[in-house]
């Protein structure tokens, strides 16, 4: 079971690897060609928050455990 | 000092930008209905699995929550990928050229150009419920010779727009821009029956606020400066 939740936790982080990946090239686009007063910065600062939040969270969960009781 | 950004490969330092136009916020409500369509199915199995006496183990609730969160990242990456791909089509006029800024993804992106001594024939179209009533269409370039057409697609103030195009055409060939006798604006799309009149659309007294929000980008004094120039023409 402990294999498991490795193994679980090793993808996850592999993922997460990719989409900062992903999230780099994304605000480097929007910081390159996006335009002086637009809603570039306001996008970057909204989709960091979000991420942030999604990931944050998850962590949070599984170090809390099943709400419900093993 | 910030150094002063060019809006486009090869802006020469003396260019104008006179429009900076992007596509109408209705493009973009896709993105909306996509992302609260797609949160559904993670807030159902939450609400599910709360509400319900299911006693899940150690392994499935990992698993349950690192999928969650892989699939709520992949949704965010997939709404910041349309729209980047939205937002960073431009079309850039200047007083000297037309330029049309194409992202496709992520990874591509193209740059067309047009002179506006180029430019044979400018025509805005309105088509459907929604593009007459939100006020957006296209606007069709018709170029000379070989050089390919432009179509700015689903921009807000079709008409204006055109309308700015032929006058600056106008004055790149040496031209004093037409001037409307009662100073209203015809559309060009149709000749309408008596040309004095305009349309009411045109003639409203808060039409010239609503132009002003073609100019999205540019600091204040840049959209001063714009708007300073088209009193003239627009009154």
């Amino acid at each position: 079971m402990t294999d498991y939740l490795s193994y679980l936790n090793l993808f996850y982080g592999i993922v997460l690897f990719i989409f900062a990946i992903f999230s780099l090239a994304g605000i480097y686009h929007l910081l390159r060609f996006g335009f002086p007063g637009d809603l570039s910065k306001f996008i970057i600062f909204l989709y960091m928050t979000i991420s942030l939040v999604i990931i944050g969270g998850s962590i949070f969960l599984l170090n809390l455990g099943p709400i419900g009781g093993k | 000092m910030e150094a002063e950004k060019s809006y486009f490969p090869g802006q020469e330092k003396d260019e104008k930008i006179t429009l900076l136009i992007r596509k109408h916020w209705f493009n973009y409500i896709i993105f909306f209905v996509v992302g609260i369509l797609g949160i559904m199915p993670v807030i159902g199995i939450t609400v599910f699995l709360l509400f319900s006496s299911i006693i899940i183990s150690d392994q499935i609730y990992s698993t349950l929550i690192v999928l969650g969160s892989i699939y709520l990242l992949f949704l965010l990456s997939v709404l910041m990928i349309g729209f980047i791909d939205y937002y960073l089509d431009v079309y850039i006029v200047t007083d000297r050229r037309i330029v049309d800024i194409n992202q496709l993804g992520l990874f591509r992106r193209s740059i067309s150009e047009l002179h506006l001594k180029q430019v044979q024939d400018v025509s805005a179209h309105v088509n459907g419920f929604s593009q007459t009533m939100l006020h957006f269409g296209n606007v069709f370039i018709q170029t000379a010779g070989e050089t390919p057409n432009f179509t700015f697609e689903s921009i807000p103030h079709p008409y204006t727009v055109a309308k700015q195009i032929i006058d600056l055409h106008e004055r790149q060939l040496g031209r004093k821009p037409r001037k409307p006798s009662s100073g209203s604006i015809t559309p060009l799309s149709k000749a309408p029956e008596n040309p004095s009149q305009g349309t009411s659309f045109e003639k409203n007294s808060g039409y010239q606020k609503k132009v002003e929000n073609i100019f999205v980008a540019g600091t204040q004094q840049e959209s001063g400066k714009l708007t300073e120039g088209k009193e003239t023409e627009l009154q």
